[in-house]
């Protein structure tokens, strides 16, 4: 999709932050609406098509998370979404599993934005045709019996844009990993590159975003995201 | 008349019949007299069985004993001639004096060291003024010894407390449990101390008064059964010192609570600021680096706009600094309410706004000054605005509306001549149930959902309210849920006399 085809719906109570992001967006051609608050954004996405959502988390009137789990639960297909926020107190892997694509933080420069809106608006098979150019920190190994299985034991799940693992490694936010799954009873196996999005230290658990997915695997990633259709972009 | 030749003392031979009828009539009472000292001796003996000095007692009697059959085989002899058995009993005497000598020689230093009456009446001293009471019991819990601190402590002579049960020393709520405890502690024979459990234990003086006390508790064992002895020391004094610790850490701890939600607000309201300072001054880099004119204009207004933000962003900063304050050794400052209540409604109109709470404030012109820490008294305020918040943001019944309402207390109201003001938080929450009202000021009360509150901010606000000889009060009548409260407010001359 070329951006200057896309609209995007910015969403925020800090009314100069607004101006300034659409005037950012417009620069780069998006088709841009604005709204103060959750339940203002509602009320544009009724009436007009809507690519992708930029919003902040806390808003007076309605918020960004209950303007999030509203849309999940209309029956039209939500927006890509983006959160923007300055707040902490929040739940990244909620966030992710609620299929939220990218979570920044402000204060965000131009570029910053802009190459995120870009990467959010590609297909996902687009996505992930290009390496990582970021050194490989850490190497996720797993050896698991199904699909199917690892998702009911929690050692595996898929989603949109990412997986979670069950694993003991350190993993931190941010870090870039290589992953290497092998599922025995599909034959299928799954090579990538991707950076953890949250942390579970407890659970040991983590959600990686996908960056990269090697040629082999991608089509079988595609078509089992096309067939299951997976709310969560990470899921939990 | 028997023959008198061998006779040992020799007497015999004066041939004086006055002389050795005195002779044998005082033999004959030694002899007698000497049979019943060594039974009461032996009756000792058996009686106390275990008692240190029974070796010896039992020597002593025994020479007696010999002694005596000594004496009374000298008058047998007068008649009968038995020599060696007299001889015998004499050897069995002899021995047993040395016997008695030898006991003798080594009890003495345990003899010796046993306090003489000088000393023993300076243990009793010791004991009689120590600083604790100190009670004996029995096993049935009949006080057998008392001392004097504990007729000091517990307000009963001691004629009264000898005698009578240890369990009316204790407040009558727990006299039962407390019975039941006795039992179970001279079974366990364990000595304890009640250190520990200091806070609930109390002990019940004779004008029906209670005190915190701690108890320490040791068994004795002695020939006579159980006693226990209880060492009850009066704490009253350190539990005021404990309870002011106390109010000093709940008014931390309130800080910190208030402080953590703000952090999380603070962050807000601070990245929001510098997300516009960093987007107006990147956009201005921007147009540089790509060598575009920068228009008058543009330039302007981006300097403006950053500057504003700055100046928003200090404010929010300055809010929490005083709320950050420690306040509570601030000397008290005529304070102006207006600008008081302005300033904690600054801190928190982001959150009430962000929520779609309305926060309203009515405040008459003309007020007097208030006298007090400027600090804690905008930590009572925001501490209930936070519960009104609180109260609307967890209920969907609630209207979404607060208000800080503030008056001043008729005169007829008021106590001791003094003006005082009224500041009333009222909301539209859904109101406070009636079983939650009695205990709402309760230190530890909390009707919030769990880790939202931790049930200290309005027993620490009405301690502070009352440290300004003023009040902080739940309204009963009908309507708006309303907190109240009141201070004293300087009256005009002293205003005038203290500008």
């Amino acid at each position: 999709m070329r951006s200057d085809q896309a609209s995007i719906l910015v969403v925020d109570d800090e009314l100069e932050l607004l101006e300034i992001f659409s005037a950012w967006l417009g620069r780069n051609g998006y088709r841009v609406f604005t709204a103060p608050n959750g339940a203002e954004a509602l009320n544009v996405l009724r009436t007009q098509k809507v690519d992708l959502l930029l919003s902040d988390i806390r808003m007076p009137v309605m918020d960004g998370v209950t303007l999030v789990r509203t849309l999940n639960q209309m029956e039209t297909p939500p927006p890509k979404i983006i959160f923007v926020t300055g707040y902490g107190n929040f739940s990244r892997r909620e966030i992710f599993a609620m299929g939220v694509e990218a979570l920044l933080d402000k204060p965000l420069s131009r570029p910053v934005l802009i190459e995120a809106l870009d990467r959010c608006l590609l297909d996902s098979a687009d996505k992930w045709l290009t390496p990582s150019l970021l050194p490989i920190e850490q190497r996720v190994t797993l050896q698991l019996d199904g699909l199917k299985e690892a998702a009911e034991a929690s050692a595996f799940t898929l989603g949109h844009g990412g997986c979670c693992v069950a694993c003991d490694l350190p993993l931190k936010e941010g870090l870039p990993v290589e992953l290497s799954v092998r599922f025995a009873r599909e034959g299928l196996s799954l090579e990538a590159q991707g950076t953890v999005v949250w942390v579970d230290a407890e659970q040991k658990k983590a959600g990686i975003a996908f960056d990269f997915l090697q040629p082999q695997c991608r089509s079988w990633v595609m078509a089992w995201i096309n067939s299951e259709k997976p709310r969560s972009f990470v899921p939990q | 008349m028997i023959g008198l030749l061998g006779l040992p003392h020799g007497f015999g031979s004066l041939g004086d019949t006055g002389l050795l009828r005195l002779h044998l009539v005082s033999e004959s009472l030694i002899a007698l007299a000497c049979f019943p000292i060594s039974v009461a001796l032996l009756r000792i003996v058996r009686s106390r069985r275990g008692f240190r000095y029974n070796v010896a007692l039992f020597c002593l009697a025994a020479s007696i004993l010999a002694c005596g059959l000594t004496y009374g085989m000298e008058v047998l002899t007068q008649w009968r001639p038995l020599f060696w058995v007299s001889v015998a009993i004499e050897a069995a005497a002899a021995i047993a004096l040395i016997a008695v000598l030898v006991v003798l020689l080594r009890i003495t230093p345990n003899i010796l060291a046993v306090p003489h009456k000088l000393a023993d009446s300076r243990f009793r001293e010791l004991i009689e003024d120590a600083p604790d009471a100190i009670l004996q019991v029995d096993e049935r819990g009949t006080i057998v010894i008392a001392n004097r601190t504990a007729e000091r402590i517990f307000g009963y002579s001691r004629v009264e407390l000898l005698g009578s049960n240890v369990d009316q020393l204790v407040p009558q709520p727990s006299r039962a449990a407390h019975a039941q405890q006795r039992a179970g502690f001279l079974r366990s024979g364990v000595p304890m101390s009640m250190e520990k459990r200091v806070g609930d234990l109390y002990a019940r003086r004779k004008d029906g008064t209670e005190f915190p006390a701690e108890i320490g508790l040791s068994p004795v064992k002695t020939e006579a059964g159980f006693f226990v002895t209880a060492v009850v020391r009066d704490v009253t004094g350190r539990k005021s010192l404990e309870r002011e610790l106390q109010q000093e850490r709940d008014l931390r701890g309130q800080r910190v609570e208030v402080l953590a939600r703000l952090a999380a607000d603070l962050a807000h309201e601070i990245k929001n600021p510098l997300a516009i300072i960093h987007a107006r001054a990147s956009d201005l880099a921007e147009l540089t680096a790509q060598g575009l004119p920068l228009p008058a204009l543009t330039v302007e207004q981006t300097c403006d706009s950053i500057l504003k933000t700055t100046e928003r962003a200090i404010r929010v900063i300055r809010g929490v600094q005083a709320l950050a304050h420690e306040g509570s050794h601030d000397p008290m400052q005529p304070v102006d309410i207006h600008g008081l209540i302005d300033q904690a409604v600054e801190l928190l109109q982001t959150r009430f706004a962000t929520h779609g709470i309305a926060l309203e404030t009515v405040v008459p012109a003309g007020l007097p000054m208030l006298q007090c820490r400027e600090v804690q008294i905008e930590q009572v305020l925001v501490n209930l605005l936070d519960n009104a918040f609180d109260a609307i943001d967890g209920d969907a019944r609630s209207r979404p509306w607060v208000q800080v309402r503030v008056s001043m207390q008729p005169a007829s109201d008021a106590v001791g001549g003094a003006a005082a003001v009224h500041i009333d938080v009222l909301d539209g929450g859904p109101g406070v149930s009636p079983q939650d009202r009695g205990h709402l000021m309760q230190t530890f009360f909390t009707t919030k959902p769990r880790g939202a509150g931790m049930g200290i901010g309005l027993s620490v606000s009405r301690s502070i309210a009352q440290d300004h000889g003023g009040t902080l009060v739940l309204l009963d009548a009908e309507g708006p849920t309303c907190f109240r409260l009141t201070l004293p407010v300087l009256d005009r001359q002293s205003e005038g006399a203290s500008a």
